[in-house]
């Protein structure tokens, strides 16, 4: 399996990834919209990020009543089913990353699946200091 | 309307009366944004003859049509007002995601006026707007209060404010959002004028745009190339130190020489090498953040973000002081109190020469020893500057007004462009700042007529004053335009130190519209002549378009620029060149054809 990695030592937390995800599958820029969350610790330039680990044995799976998460194996990923979704936010409960989140524009939960799990990560491309890239683990 | 929210909100302090304007998309053409809306809204909110301090100045914020968008150094929003300090226009800008927030929460520009009886926060969640007491905040500095508001107001809010130099109405405090400063001119004491201690906003909208494919193409296609810059993404500002001092241009001790022999204690090298903790970045910042946390070396070590290259010329160079630590220091206590370092590094560098030349000592300043290189004494002028206490209340009102007061000749070398002490970029090495600073609406900025473009010309032809007051001209267009979209300065490296096409288009990719290059130009001719008509409203007039004596009458005494000067026949001839170009008439003031042509008609004076 894959999953986004994030290294706290480059990350100057300019939110690109944040703006280049929203636009990309939301066709708005809005980081409140986006897949992943760069948050801020403090003042002096310390971040930690909230992006899905695509675990096959994941909480979020097994906590979601409707099916509407599910792992992909020929992929790699974690996917989303979004008319499956109500909108129930019990695999944000049961995610230890926090990294499902939800918009008052929309029903659903939004997360980071890799790009639907294709070869182009378009928040990795955009990172000025290549804070982010994409690790393979054994499934 | 694409890459606009929409809407400018107004909020009256006095009657807590608060209405929303919306605007067409002719409007939006015309006067683009940011610094275009505001000196519009400047000149019909605030009537000639007000007080900077008063109810009827206007406090305005603003964002543009690239705010919130991934358009390269888009992490930005600007404060306009009448300034304290010069009586005239101001306007300055400040990185961070202030911007993008507020244009989130559906509104592209707030127009504060009035007075509030007590302390407040203006708080913008997302549609609600409310005005919230918040006396256990006055007194706080910038930091305390973020953290106040953080925990009051809940996570995920921008807050702009001020810091007791604003409270106390100090004429050279600044506005603070993050650890960034919009930090020329007084904003921060038009905020405490108003009691206004904060602004805070939550913003959770979206910001739409035309061509979303376009600009994401766009954005990852040119990313390499402001990484490629020279200087900025590895050192940051602090790599002009040792460019600028190399061409002779680096105020040093209050401008009487610009080269220092002790460049080699404040570089970015040894910044980088002595102070570094990390980088840090604005919101959006394409070039990987420009800017740096550092740390003092002593027992307590203090932490701040920069020292940008201003605030090393400010507090070093110009004042003698090589010593790091306490630079820093200082720089993170004038962001706490709020005061712009560059005013404040030239008001004590020009207390130093009065010093030196025996016009003060120790009795006027109460047992302050203000002799050049003694750093000690820059914290202890932070803290009674920002409180106004016993000698600090003096050094609060800036070169200018000290000057006039000390007399005794002491205005020879008082260096400041009607009352605004210039940066840290020479008027004598550089022609086209001695022009731009002479006739900059703010006074002595960088950020009008812009210096980049001649520090690339070696020293012959920096000698003559050809073609400078049109580079004057060209850069100030884009600072305009710059200012109202509004970006970074330092997208100049890749986009060009003018206006030039590909300005327009990343402006047409994100609205829909088909301006050209031309139709660019006439807005920063626009903005111009806005500001210009709103400082001569006020009295200006050819005689006010100068430079310090010290930068017409002597010349650079040593390095790379020795002998430059901006001779006074010089920079008439300049000011007759620009002022053509401008459309001016021979005493400096707008003419009824220029402003006809720019359909500004409705504004005459």
């Amino acid at each position: 399996m894959r999953y986004l990695a994030f290294d706290k030592e480059k990350c100057v937390g300019c939110q690109i990834c944040q703006l280049v995800c929203s636009g990309t599958w939301q066709k708005v820029f809005n980081p409140l919209k986006a897949n992943l969350r760069i948050e801020s610790l403090g003042w002096y330039g310390e971040f930690r990020a909230h992006i899905c680990r695509q675990e096959y044995d994941a909480d979020c799976v097994r906590a979601c009543p409707t099916g509407a998460l599910y792992v992909d194996e020929e992929r790699g990923v974690v996917r989303f089913h979004r008319r499956r979704c109500d909108g129930c936010r019990l695999c944000m409960d049961a995610c230890p990353y926090e990294a499902i989140f939800v918009h008052p524009d929309y029903e659903y939960i939004f997360r980071c699946d890799l790009c639907g799990g294709g070869k182009v990560q378009k928040c990795v491309e955009a990172c000025p200091r290549q804070a982010l890239s994409v690790e393979e683990v054994g499934a | 309307m694409n890459g606009y929210a929409g809407r400018i909100t107004h909020v009256n302090l006095s009657s807590g009366k608060i209405r929303h304007e919306t605007f067409t998309e002719d409007f939006a053409k015309k006067y683009l944004g940011g610094n275009g809306f505001a000196v519009r809204a400047l000149l019909e909110e605030v009537p000639a003859g007000a007080d900077p301090l008063g109810d009827e100045n206007a406090f305005i914020i603003c964002t543009g049509p690239l705010n919130g968008t991934l358009a390269h150094g888009s992490g930005r929003a600007g404060i306009v007002t009448r300034s304290p300090l010069t009586g005239y226009f101001m306007d300055s800008y400040f990185g961070g995601d202030f911007g993008s927030r507020l244009k989130q929460s559906g509104r592209d520009m707030v127009v504060v006026t009035g007075k509030s009886s007590r302390p407040v926060v203006l708080f913008f969640d997302d549609e609600d707007v409310s005005i919230i007491p918040c006396g256990d905040l006055w007194g706080k500095t910038t930091k305390e209060t973020q953290d106040l508001l953080v925990h009051r107001l809940g996570k995920g809010i921008s807050t702009l404010c001020c810091g007791p130099a604003g409270e106390n109405m100090v004429s050279m405090a600044c506005c603070i959002c993050g650890t960034r400063a919009a930090g020329r001119g007084g904003t921060g004491a038009v905020m405490g004028s108003k009691n206004l201690k904060a602004v805070s906003v939550r913003g959770s909208g979206d910001i739409r745009v035309a061509d979303m494919n376009g600009l994401l193409r766009f954005y990852v296609e040119r990313k390499d190339q402001f990484l490629g810059l020279k200087g900025f993404p590895d050192k940051g500002t602090p790599f002009l130190v040792e460019a600028i001092n190399t061409v002779g241009g680096m105020g040093t001790r209050n401008w009487q020489q610009e080269t220092w022999e002790k460049v080699d204690r404040i570089s970015a090298e040894r910044i980088l090498k002595e102070h570094f903790v990390r980088n840090a970045a604005c919101f959006a910042c394409n070039m990987g953040g420009c800017t740096r946390v550092v740390s003092s070396r002593k027992s307590s070590p203090v932490m701040t973000e920069g020292p940008e290259y201003e605030t090393l010329y400010a507090l070093g160079s110009n004042c003698d002081v090589d010593d790091l630590d306490i630079i820093i220091e200082t720089d993170r206590l004038c962001d706490d109190y709020g005061i712009d370092t560059i005013s404040f590094g030239s008001s004590l560098a020009f207390l130093m020469e009065c010093f030196q030349r025996g016009l003060l000592s120790t009795k006027d300043t109460g047992g302050l020893d203000l002799s050049f290189g003694r750093g000690e004494i820059l914290p202890i002028c932070a803290h009674l500057v920002a409180k106004k206490e016993g000698f600090g209340d003096f050094i609060a009102r800036g070169v200018e007004a000290m000057a006039r007061e000390i007399a005794q000749g002491a205005d020879r070398f008082a260096c400041h462009i009607r009352g605004l002490e210039p940066p840290g970029h020479s008027a004598r090495a550089l022609k086209t700042m001695g022009i731009g600073y002479a006739v900059s609406p703010r006074g002595g900025t960088h950020h009008d007529s812009r210096p980049s473009l001649e520090y690339r010309l070696d020293r012959e032809k920096r000698l003559n004053i050809q073609g400078k007051a049109k580079m004057a001209y060209d850069t100030a267009n884009w600072s305009a335009v710059r200012d109202s979209l509004i970006v970074c300065s330092f997208c100049e490296g890749v986009f060009g130190f003018a206006l030039s096409q590909e300005h327009a288009d990343q402006i047409n990719r994100t609205t829909g519209w088909d301006l050209t290059l031309e139709d660019l130009v006439q807005v920063g001719c626009r903005i111009h002549m806005m500001e210009r008509l709103f400082n001569c409203r006020e009295g200006l007039r050819r005689s006010d378009d100068r430079l310090p004596p010290r930068f017409l009458h002597e010349e650079i005494p040593s390095g790379n620029s020795k002998g430059l000067r901006t001779k006074p026949q010089e920079l008439q001839q300049m000011l007759n060149e620009y002022y053509e170009l401008r459309g001016w008439d021979s005493d400096g003031v707008p003419t009824k054809n220029a402003l006809s042509a720019l359909g500004l008609d409705d504004l005459m004076l």
